[in-house]
């Protein structure tokens, strides 16, 4: 096998006249990477290092939102002060991703673009309505974060496209966040099942004004509940329209059975979980301040 | 071999000039470049814990990492926590608490403790925990593991000990 | 009696070299000029090997030699080949190896051996493999209408017909466990090289059984012993799996053709479907009991799956099947089953763990029916001195009552909640017991006694657990010394005396006591050979702590270096030696109570506090014998949860990496609680007896037991998946 040539492009437009090459293959973190290499999953001709690029890094508050750059490592997220603030629930999240060793290394980016079903820091994003920076030969667009998973290990990114950032909303009044996951391990394990939720409620804190349901592991990609969500939305909220809610999660979940969980119990989890979320961020939107 | 670049390593403290090809990753450079083969290699793909060095102070699995990428930080290994014929005050506890037995994930459990400690001197029992969740220990139980990093809760950045020679 | 040495908590002697880094295991040792073996492995879990074309894999650039299953015409002591003959069985089994200049080249030459292979059926379910029709791993050696049996035992006590006549209860019920890693942390490695001159062959691996190695390694490569020399390693992590030879035989071969030194280091992935893991069991029992609870009469069918090649499993099985409890009238059948999955191999305990948890589980169920309660039917039952045991031994103490009674009262068995919580969350607590027989085996030892008074002991057992550090003690008592003037030098088998392999929780008991002999005849030359010197008999001439003295007569008295210096000018040197293989076995019991949180709607089950007894007889290094009992229990929870290796329709291994087969973390440890008992004493040195292997036992069964106390959900089928749970609580809703 040919040892690939690595390029260290420091501006994005670099970046991308780089990828452009044959069997060129982007890196950051290379926490996916390096294991699919030595497997000869992939034999890229050309490494594109990413990890130079300066707009790629950092997250910081822009007029469209809280800005986070794709080279932010998983542990940068749990620490870092303005994700504390705009979207604590993705520190939450990163804060049970893998173990301190791969937390210190792998990307946001990098996580999103590997496409696993069980992406973890997918969940948090889809239930803010996140957005995807990126940059190609074409320039500049955006993708919607609902739009962004496409099959197992497959994004909507086109071929020598850069994922650059991700811009989450200002965060909403009223509004709870949670998140719940499933496996055998309390830490290490990939989950059977990944749920998180966003309830925003009325000012009398009865109604749920908008609702926002994500789940991982149960379909080729992590994916929104919608029926989930419409069940929940301009309804009084009780307990047993947040079961409707997890039973409509689990109707629309697509699991599969496969070496950590059956099909059947994957879409039961789904629902527990669910209801288990969709509880917490209500309870949560109700102790925020209108 | 094709392909190998001139790449600059510091390394506890001291730099290295090393040729190194482009998928070697650092553990590779640490191991046989450097001769550095207290860094273990137990599963290859970041799940262990046993190849666990720190780069600027933070544990990573250098399995995990390319060697091109490790240029311009700081490494640590096993090697360079404490001065030569002297035991890091964790290696001392580690140890005295029996909670060394075969001795293969102790490197990288060292590390993260260490990692832990510099960044959190008075961890709670959790804290220790969640810091070793990437380490994989199959002798202990991890019991005696968090009782000897308990022993140096609030103390590590002290002096490191004079092995006791048996 | 008090004690200088014997019972202190010593630190491990080889520690300071293991925190430092310093340490060096077979994956970090080089030889000058030093090749890479390789492997190829099937693909396919039975076949057959039409061709194999190595031509274009020897024209690789680096490559030096390519061997085949040609290469060896004879299998290893087990009767597994090293590369695959005309057949491959399992999925894994390697077919062929290479040697080139680097690891690459090495890897790149295996993927340009072709190799054609017509698939054929497989089996892979023990159950199935036993049915008439089924497909057969050993076509030409098999009775076809019991096929794929591997073995057989059978032990039989009274009469168990009329046992089950006389009882009042009879239960009967099948248990089943899954195949698993050992999980050392370690690869397997070997590195082989030899003189070209001599013909001599030196091979340093990672191996419980440096003398075993040589045995089997002179076989197939058709050498006489005294031309192997086989160095032991450090071991990171065994447990079993390094009992039998792995890529010894190949790397040997390979450094015999090219004539250079080669390493063979095995992936993570092959370690998981390619070496000796331990093998899945089913169990059928027939229990009968009293009212009362008392055991009359028990019939076990036991099915064990050895895998491709033959293995132990079914007489180690049938020897422990009454478990820890008396049994008048018994009736066992054990079965080694041929199936096309890998070798299975030892894990600490062999297949203890697997029938305990079948035996606790049931008599747990037997105890729920009866209304009695855990701890008081196993009283009832827990051997006693003069009971017999399996093996035609009686047992040597009465022991087992207080080693339950001790986990039960640590635990706070009397005070556990009476009712389940009716929560989310049910917490539930359960009680197992578990026992081994330890078998010294072939032990020896050497101890010099050097001229300023220093102690240096010599033997060829593998120091995995700590050993040597116990073995400095137990010198250290003898002589009545500090253990800072004791040396253990772990020689190899040009440099040591011959011992079995490091298994079984045998060294502490056996070669401890070689140790502890050879000790007491190294006091001996020195009262000989200053006897005359001293005008007395050497019988009367008494050596403690530390000095040489006449009894009766005080004041005159050597201190050791006196005495050894002197002595060595006599006898030229004071080496004492002890070799035995006939100490009777001593049996080790082990009691557990688990703590359980169980989610009723995610099946999630967590070990909160595991309170741990056992009878060690005496032990001589405390905090070495905690670490065993909490590193064997960490083993039983993982065994109790999480740990399997699941397969895909075709044979096919799918989780062969250590996030998938999922070994306990950090964060997935209880609470330890650990009571050593030192009453049962055999013949091991001061009391001791091996102390490994039991405490992995009753684990599984703690659990499951534990699991059922929490929500009423009895598994028969290891791991304890949340699964499970939730499908047998949503049917009893």
């Amino acid at each position: 096998m040919a040892e690939p040539q690595m390029l260290q492009p420091s501006t994005l437009s670099e970046a991308v006249k780089a990828l452009a090459g044959r069997g060129a293959v982007a890196m950051a973190g290379a926490t996916d990477l390096i294991p699919a290499m030595r497997k000869g999953e992939i034999r890229p001709r050309v490494l594109v290092n990413l990890k130079g690029i300066a707009e790629m890094t950092g997250v910081r508050r822009t007029r469209q939102g809280t800005r986070i750059g794709a080279l932010t490592r998983v542990a940068d997220l749990l620490d870092d002060p303005i994700v504390a603030q705009d979207l604590p629930l993705l520190a939450d999240v990163a804060a049970g991703f893998a173990s301190p060793q791969i937390r210190n290394l792998a990307t946001i980016g990098g996580n999103l673009c590997n496409a696993a079903p069980s992406a973890d820091l997918a969940l948090p994003l889809l239930v803010v309505d996140a957005t995807a920076e990126v940059r190609g030969k074409g320039g500049r667009r955006k993708i919607a974060m609902s739009e962004f998973f496409r099959g197992v290990n497959r994004t909507a990114l086109r071929p020598g496209e850069i994922l650059t950032a991700i811009v989450v909303p200002r965060p909403r009044r009223r509004t709870g966040m949670a998140h719940a996951k499933l496996g055998v391990r309390k830490a290490m394990d990939l989950a059977f099942v990944g749920v998180a939720a966003t309830i925003q409620i009325s000012p009398d804190g009865k109604k749920c004004r908008r609702a926002r349901v994500a789940l991982g592991s149960v379909a080729p990609t992590p994916r929104r509940a919608a029926k989930a969500e419409a069940i929940l939305e301009g309804q009084l909220v009780t307990s047993q329209l947040i079961d409707e809610a997890a039973e409509g999660a689990a109707s629309e979940s697509r699991p599969v059975t496969d070496l950590r969980a059956s099909r059947e119990y994957r879409r039961e989890m789904t629902r527990v979980l669910t209801r288990r979320a969709l509880r917490e961020a209500f309870r949560r939107a109700g102790k925020e301040q209108p | 071999m094709a392909g190998e670049t001139a790449m600059r390593f510091r390394v506890n403290g001291r730099d290295y000039q090393v040729a190194a090809g482009p998928t070697e990753r650092l553990l590779d450079v640490l191991r046989a470049r450097l001769g550095l083969t207290g860094t273990k290699e137990g599963c290859s793909t970041g799940q262990c814990g046993a190849c666990t060095v720190l780069l600027d102070g933070e544990p990573g699995a250098s399995c995990m990492v390319l060697a091109a990428d490790a240029v311009g930080r700081e490494i640590t290994t096993i090697e360079g926590i404490a001065p030569p014929g002297e035991l890091h005050p964790l290696q001392h506890a580690f140890l005295e608490h029996g909670a060394v037995q075969c001795g293969f994930c102790t490197p990288g459990m060292i590390l993260s403790a260490k990692a832990l400690l510099d960044r959190k001197p008075k961890p709670s029992d959790e804290d220790i925990k969640r810091a070793l969740v990437g380490n994989l220990c199959r002798c202990t139980g991890y019991r005696k593991i968090l009782d000897a990093i308990k022993s140096c809760a609030g103390s590590t950045r002290g002096r490191s000990k004079r092995v006791k020679k048996r | 009696m008090r004690f200088v040495a014997v019972g202190k908590r010593v630190p491990r002697l080889d520690g300071p070299d293991k925190v430092a880094g310093k340490t060096q295991f077979g994956a970090d040792i080089a030889l000058p000029g030093m090749l890479w073996g390789g492997i190829l492995r099937s693909p396919h879990a039975h076949a057959r090997i039409v061709r194999i074309r190595t031509d274009k894999a020897m024209k690789m650039p680096g490559v030096v030699a390519v061997i085949t299953g040609q290469a060896f015409p004879t299998s290893d002591g087990e009767g597994v080949p090293v590369l695959a003959r005309a057949k491959v069985r399992y999925e894994g089994e390697a077919v062929a190896a290479v040697a080139a200049e680097t690891e690459e080249q090495a890897r790149a030459a295996v993927s340009a051996i072709e190799v054609d292979y017509a698939p054929l059926p497989y089996v892979a379910d023990i159950r199935e493999a036993t049915k008439r029709g089924a497909t057969r791993v050993h076509d030409e050696s098999e009775d076809p209408k019991h096929p794929n049996i591997a073995g057989v035992a059978e032990t039989k006590r009274g009469d168990v017909e009329a046992g089950f006549a006389a009882a009042d209860r009879v239960f009967e019920d099948t248990f089943e466990t899954p195949w698993v890693h050992q999980g050392f942390l370690e690869p397997h490695v070997s590195l082989a090289a030899m003189d070209p001159a001599s013909g001599r062959l030196t091979v340093w691996t990672s191996t419980q059984a440096q003398f075993n190695q040589r045995a089997d390694l002179a076989n197939l490569l058709r050498l006489p012993m005294s031309h192997i020399r086989v160095i032991g390693l450090p071991v990171g992590g065994a447990f079993g799996g390094k009992n039998a030879v792995c890529v010894e035989p190949i790397a040997g071969e390979l450094a015999r053709r090219t004539g250079m030194p080669v390493k063979v280091v095995v992936s993570r992935r092959d370690d998981f479907f390619a070496t000796r893991p331990c093998g899945a069991a089913v169990m059928e029992l027939k229990t009968g009991v009293k009212k009362d609870g008392r055991l009359v009469a028990l019939r076990a069918r036991l099915l064990f799956d050895t895998g491709a090649y033959p293995g132990a499993q079914h007489g180690v099985g049938a020897s422990l099947a009454q478990g820890p409890y008396r049994v008048p009238n018994l009736a066992v059948t054990s079965y080694s089953v041929y199936t096309n999955r890998p070798p299975a191999g030892a894990r600490r305990a062999l297949t203890s763990p697997h029938v305990h948890f079948a035996l606790e589980s049931q008599l747990d169920i037997i105890a729920h029916s009866l209304g009695i309660d855990p701890l008081e039917i196993r009283l009832r039952n827990a051997l006693r001195k003069g009971d017999p045991v399996l093996g035609g031994m009686e047992m040597p103490y009465t022991v087992a009552g207080k080693v339950i009674r001790t986990a039960a009262e640590r635990a706070g068995w009397e005070q556990r909640p009476s009712r389940r919580s009716r929560g989310r969350k049910a917490r539930g607590v359960g009680i197992a017991a578990g026992h081994w027989s330890v078998w010294a085996g072939g032990s020896s030892a050497w101890v010099q006694v050097n001229e300023d008074g220093t102690i240096s002991v010599v033997t060829g057992a593998i120091n995995l657990t700590g050993t040597n550090t116990s073995f400095a003690q137990i010198a250290a008592e003898s002589f009545g010394v500090t253990v800072e003037r004791v040396t253990v030098h772990q020689g190899d088998t040009d440099t040591s005396p011959r011992n079995d392999g490091s298994w079984g929780s045998r060294v502490l008991f056996g070669v401890g006591e070689a140790v502890r002999r050879a000790c007491e005849d190294a006091k001996g030359q020195l009262a000989e050979g200053l006897s005359e010197e001293m005008g007395v008999p050497a019988d009367r001439i008494l050596i403690s702590e530390g000095r040489v003295s006449v009894r009766g007569k005080a004041g005159r008295s050597l201190t050791l270096a006196e005495a050894a210096s002197r002595a060595a000018d006599y006898r030229g040197a004071i080496i004492g030696a002890g070799a035995l293989s006939d100490l009777p076995f001593a049996v080790a019991v082990a009691a557990q109570v688990a703590e359980v949180e169980v989610d009723r709607e995610t099946g999630q089950v967590e070990v909160k506090r595991l309170t741990c007894s056992q009878d060690v007889g005496r032990a001589i290094n405390p905090m070495s014998v905690e670490g065993q009992v909490e590193g064997a229990a960490s083993q039983g929870i993982g065994y109790g949860i999480c740990e399997e290796y699941i397969y895909d329709a075709e044979g096919t291994l799918l989780n062969d990496n250590l996030m998938d087969f999922r070994m306990p973390t950090s964060v997935d440890h209880p609470e330890y609680e650990v009571a050593l008992i030192e009453e049962g004493r055999d013949g091991g040195p001061f009391g001791a007896k091996g102390v490994g292997e039991p405490p992995l036992v009753p684990t599984a069964a703690a659990i499951a037991n534990a699991v059922y106390d929490a929500v009423g959900v009895r598994v028969k089928q290891l791991p304890i998946k949340p699964e499970r749970i939730v499908r047998e609580l949503s049917r009893g809703r």
